[in-house]
């Protein structure tokens, strides 16, 4: 039996998610509130790329809007779920999300900030705007959390320190953005409201980008830090004694958790339960090797966002639900089983 | 954040009724999707909807609207959604959201229009019904609802000047999700149209609506107090409206003057304002109901 | 050999280990026993590089300990801690794969995988390896972790020891196992290039297996040496504050009587 490596009671199920997330990306870019057929997209691609003045409303849609939103569903769904195995991993505790430090309140904070006082600030980037403020909003709650855990006098288990402080930072931002829903006009309201429920219809192919590169370069360095993941599993002493810089660890994990979910999340909104429900499904199904973990929770968080996503604009079409409660539904019921597994301590 | 999403999921199922999936009639040349209630009362009172084919979920007056399919709340809205009813122009009136959406369907090409006039009081709003009339050909319908609205509006500045009380009326309308109660204040179109109707909103305010508390309602002690239609039924009956906090005790309660009024008929200025403060100064300045 | 000398270390105004000076040679068994609050753990931490002493030096074969990086470090130094939770599922052997950690970077190599194989068979938790770690009785477990500890300083480095901290291993063993793990830290030390240094409360264990003997008592050494030189009436009675009858064997062991 230990002639098997480390990867390969994982492998089988790697395939099958890769299978099902390009069968499920084309239902996604195939089903929609206008009816496109695949000889569309066809002619779409053909049309694009050597007239692009001669497409059709059709066309155009395809490529403007379809594609871009089911490339932009992969990426912030694979982006939610890493930063999801990757705080798990961190806090040693299945649980735990990545907003956990801060990052979506941050975000939720910056989104609001711009919704109500956008117009006074006097700060104009275009369209580019309210990601730039989610973000910063996202890096600053996350910021706060880091440094106000650093001069605890926590000795050991100093994780301990930085949940505790982001709760703490998350109820902070949090009632910064209650206050802003409540000195908001009407439609600014409903704006934050609806912006804390997500979207993807705002994805265009600049954000699609940004997102890829995003996305990638959060799996190949999480991929890099799997193995010290996987040592933190027994404690940070043992961790350490096997040779793992700890603090460094914490910090990078904790950027890298910052750059995926701030990133995502500004694009979006909020997206609940990918981060938290991913990881728990690829547990139960395989094990918690973080390898694995992470290369099967961008595969499954695409996967679950692309069909949230397809829920969401198929069930009222042509009107959209927000993707936050469709991921909500589900995820809410997966969260109270995964309380009642006793396999886990907390 | 659970309780969030499904209250306000239930809030959109309970708007929706079963708006969703409707199904088009008929055959049309332009197909116009207004994204404003305000000018979706105005089409239809202007006899010009037949080219109308989907509007936005809080269009909800006259209830012929209902038939037509909805391309969700009007800040909630998906290009796709819109691109999908394929139409012709997109009327609205820049309180659309989320603001993507505008731009992707500029993009699209798809011919966007708002009307030059604001309709945020009387003169204003019977000047968008002259400028909707042209643009529609309507023009001796606009005329004729101008002309109503006017007399409306005289009949109850005459019968405003006969009242010899100032009744203070408070109007509560159910909010966002989660038992948020909000109440229109005076700065607010409903707080203009009870001034209007000899009544004054005791709630002072730069905002249109703020967040209830008993403390606001008893201070106020009102003597009437009206609840929009979807607050009104979900809370069932002037009993349980007794029930909120800060309301038993007010004048309106003891002498059961609590009434339920139509949400549309008070948000924004249309053809039928003239028409609906009569019909407030009817139910704020009636005799005392007994018991 | 490793080598202490004048170690301290102090958390605010309480002094946990004092001025300790000991050498721990290779091919011996050297066990650290005290009363609680003694400083015992606290020392193996200062040995074992988990924690910086104020004062005073650690070498390992003449290195200092404050200037061999922790990955090298790592490769030649394993430590087995008091209480490890785990609160995912794992399989065993994933479980003792993560003792090489040290050794690889991307995939485990071969000789990995014969570490991992060798040292379960050792510890005889070869037969679980597949068994999902939260499934296992106390005991059990902790076998696993001997075996994970052990894999990461299986084999033995060219001219340099190999350094093993046991931090109260036997605590969730029953007497065979205890005895049975003892007796494999002896066939361990055998080649004479492992350094173990361990903390027992078990004082008569020490009296049977430990090679060396270092007596703490509220931070200081209060004796070390041998069995005889350490476990006297006297001894026990300052550190413990029980008076032991002592009993000898016939092949020169000592047995500890309390009550």
């Amino acid at each position: 039996m230990p002639s098997k490596s480390l990867g390969s009671p994982y492998a089988g199920i790697l395939p099958v998610l890769a299978i099902a997330v390009f069968v499920v990306a084309a239902f996604s870019i195939r089903f929609g509130a206008v009816a496109i057929s695949f000889s569309d997209m066809i002619s779409a691609l053909r049309t694009g790329s050597s007239a692009p003045g001669m497409l059709n409303l059709t066309e155009r849609i395809f490529l403007e809007i379809r594609l871009p939103r089911a490339l932009a569903c992969l990426f912030v769904g694979a982006s939610l779920a890493m930063g999801g195995v990757l705080m798990q991993a961190l806090f040693r505790n299945p649980i735990v999300e990545p907003g956990l430090v801060g990052t979506s309140s941050g975000a939720a904070f910056g989104a609001s900030l711009y919704f109500v006082l956008g117009s006074v600030l006097k700060f104009h980037a275009g369209q580019w705007t309210l990601p730039i403020a989610a973000c910063l909003g996202g890096a600053l709650a996350t910021a706060c959390v880091f440094l106000v855990s650093e001069t605890t006098q926590a000795n050991r288990e100093s994780t301990t320190a930085l949940l505790l402080t982001g709760i703490a930072v998350n109820a902070l931002f949090l009632s910064g953005v209650g206050f802003f829903s409540y000195i908001a006009r009407d439609p600014q309201a409903r704006s934050i409201t609806f912006w804390n429920l997500g979207t993807l219809s705002g994805a265009n192919w600049r954000a699609v980008i940004i997102l890829g590169i995003v996305t990638v370069l959060g799996l190949g360095i999480g991929l890099r830090y799997a193995r010290h993941l996987n040592s933190l599993m027994m404690g940070e002493e043992e961790a350490l004694y096997l040779g793992v810089d700890v603090k460094r660890l914490k910090l990078t994990i904790t950027a890298l958790n910052v750059m995926l979910v701030a990133v995502a999340t500004s694009f979006t909104g909020i997206i609940a339960f990918v981060g938290l429900i991913v990881p728990h499904l690829l547990r139960l199904m395989r094990g918690s090797d973080n390898r694995f973990l992470l290369i099967g929770g961008a595969l499954m968080g695409a996967l679950l966002l692309t069909l949230s996503d397809l829920a969401a604009r198929l069930l009222l079409r042509p009107a959209e639900l927000p993707i936050g409660i469709v991921t909500a539904a589900v995820g809410a019921p997966v969260f109270m089983g995964l309380l009642r597994n006793r396999r886990y301590r907390f | 954040m659970i309780k969030r999403c499904v209250g306000t999921l239930s809030l959109l199922l309970l708007l929706v009724g079963c708006r969703f999936n409707n199904q088009e009639r008929g055959e049309h040349k332009e197909r116009i999707v207004s994204l404003s209630k305000q000018y979706n009362e105005i089409i239809y009172a202007l006899g010009a909807e037949k080219d109308l084919v989907a509007v936005d979920l809080s269009s909800t007056y006259p209830p012929q609207i209902k038939s037509l399919p909805t391309v969700g709340y009007h800040r909630a809205l998906s290009a796709e959604g819109i691109v999908s009813v394929k139409p012709t122009l997109v009327l609205h009136d820049n309180n659309v959201g989320p603001e993507h959406v505008m731009r992707q369907l500029e993009q699209l090409k798809i011919p966007l229009k708002v009307f030059d006039t604001k309709g945020t009081d009387i003169q204003s709003t019977k000047a968008l019904m002259t400028e909707m009339g042209r643009y529609f050909h309507k023009e001796a319908a606009a005329d004729s609802l101008n002309h109503k609205l006017d007399q409306d509006m005289d009949k109850a500045a005459q019968r405003a000047g006969t009242y010899s009380s100032k009744p203070k009326v408070v109007v509560i309308h159910f909010g966002q999700a989660m038992n948020i109660y909000l109440t229109m204040t005076r700065a607010s179109t409903a707080g203009t149209m009870i001034t209007w109707a000899g009544g004054e909103i005791p709630i002072k305010s730069e905002r249109g609506m703020v967040q209830l508390s008993p403390e606001i309602i008893a201070s106020a002690d009102p003597d009437v107090i009206l609840l929009t239609d979807f607050g009104y039924d979900r809370l069932g009956s002037t009993d349980q409206v007794r029930t909120l906090p800060g309301v038993d005790s007010t004048r309106a309660a003891k002498s059961g003057r609590i009434f339920r009024v139509e949400e549309h008929d008070l948000v924004y200025i249309g053809p039928r304002t003239g028409e609906n403060v009569l019909k407030l100064q009817d139910l704020i300045h009636a005799v005392k109901i007994a018991g | 050999m490793l080598c202490a000398r004048e170690l301290s270390w102090t958390v605010g105004s309480k002094t946990l280990v004092e001025r300790v000076t000991a050498n721990f040679e290779p091919g011996r068994l050297s066990l650290i026993i005290g009363p609680n609050g003694a400083g015992k753990s606290s020392l193996i931490r200062l040995l074992s590089k988990q924690q910086k002493a104020n004062a005073g030096t650690v070498l390992y074969d003449s290195v200092d300990l404050g200037a061999i990086h922790h990955r090298e470090l790592a490769k030649i130094r394993a430590v087995l801690s008091q209480n490890i939770e785990i609160a995912f599922p794992l399989r065993v052997w994933e479980v003792v794969m993560m003792g090489r950690y040290p050794h690889f970077a991307g995939r485990p190599a071969a000789a990995d995988e014969r570490a991992c194989q060798e040292v379960m068979r050792f510890f005889d938790v070869e037969s679980m390896a597949d068994r999902d770690y939260l499934t296992l009785s106390g005991g059990e477990k902790q076998r696993v972790h001997f075996a994970r500890v052990l894999a990461q300083i299986w084999f033995p480095l060219p001219g340099k020891s190999r350094y093993l901290f046991l931090d109260e291993p036997l605590t969730f063993l029953d007497i065979y196992y205890q005895f049975e793990f003892m007796e494999k830290l002896q066939d361990l030390l055998k080649p004479r290039d492992l350094v173990v240094v361990g903390v027992v409360h078990d004082l008569n264990l020490a009296a049977r297996f430990a090679d060396q003997i270092v007596l703490l008592h509220a931070g200081k050494v209060l004796a070390q040496g041998s069995k005889d030189e350490v476990l006297t009436r006297e001894n026990i009675k300052a550190a413990f504050r029980l008076e032991p009858k002592l009993l000898r064997g016939d092949d020169n062991s000592i047995h500890l009587i309390f009550g």
